[in-house]
């Protein structure tokens, strides 16, 4: 016969093993996997803003595009342009800004995505920056 | 049976018990482990791969130079065209920009995963910067 105190002995055992189990399942999800996704897609935006900043359009560049814009020029080009190198090279949606020296935002592509990871702000000659914003997979 | 036969008996059942729980325990913890291992390796993999997208921007031999100074953060085409891929050992991996495949040690008929980013490429040809697509398979 099992007495009382070895009842209680083993249930203790048991709940031991579901807490320890918990634990590992616990520290197995716990966000590694976020932390990766997101160091890439900052990476991503990086290599798109440094790649569209070069990007020749005619005889200039994308940059020399954006410093007209912000200096009072045509900003009807820039828009497309981010547009469809975006939607060409990138797998995501995703948010660009222009952001002018006197903090005006001739160009912004906007996008409804509840969760954004983002570049590094590209600072021009003129003081003008530009950023992107890669959506989140989930 | 005597009093203290039945004890032996009783005691001998419940080292047996808590033995088999203890059993249980460790095959299923001995799983678990070896399945986080294999998660394990299967995410440095990807990091391994999908990090590539920040090295081959930068690489010397691909990247666009002046008289041997690195210039713009650009892919020089004709560097790519030529690239001796005998001189890095990426693994089992594919390693393409657009259509110039820069490595294949992948083979064939095997499940692959892949990780893309734009990238500046320049074509000393005709001067021109466009944006390419950098696919990293593995």
């Amino acid at each position: 016969m099992v007495k009382k105190g070895q009842i209680e002995a083993m249930g203790l055992v048991i709940i031991l093993v579901l807490l320890v189990l918990l634990g590992l399942f616990f520290l197995k999800y716990s966000g590694k996997e976020e932390v990766d996704s997101d160091r890439f897609l900052t990476i991503r935006a990086n290599n798109f803003l440094n790649s569209l900043r070069q990007v020749s359009i005619g005889v200039n560049s994308f940059e020399d595009l954006a410093l007209e814009c912000c200096a009072g020029g045509n900003c009807g080009n820039v828009g497309p342009r981010v547009s469809a190198n975006g939607d060409g090279y990138l797998d995501e949606d995703f948010y660009f800004e222009l952001k002018c020296a006197d903090e005006s935002t001739p160009v912004v592509k906007s996008t409804n995505c509840a969760s954004t990871v983002a570049s590094g702000h590209v600072v021009l000659v003129s003081g003008d920056e530009m950023f992107v914003r890669l959506c989140r997979d989930f | 049976m005597k009093r203290g036969q039945l004890q032996i008996q009783e005691t001998a059942i419940v080292i047996f018990i808590i033995t088999v729980i203890i059993a249980i325990a460790l095959i299923v913890f001995y799983r678990y482990t070896i399945d986080d291992i294999k998660d394990d390796n299967a995410r440095y993999l990807d990091i391994k791969a999908k990090g590539l997208i920040e090295i081959l921007p930068n690489l010397p031999e691909l990247k666009v130079s002046e008289l041997g100074i690195e210039a713009d953060w650009c892919i020089d085409k004709k560097k790519a065209l030529i690239f001796d891929n005998g001189f890095y050992d990426f693994g089992r991996k594919r390693l393409k920009i657009d259509e110039i495949v820069l490595y294949d040690e992948l083979g064939v008929g095997q499940d692959t995963r892949k990780f893309s980013s734009p990238v500046c490429m320049y074509d000393p040809m005709n001067g021109r910067k466009t944006m390419a697509k950098l696919v990293v398979e593995w």
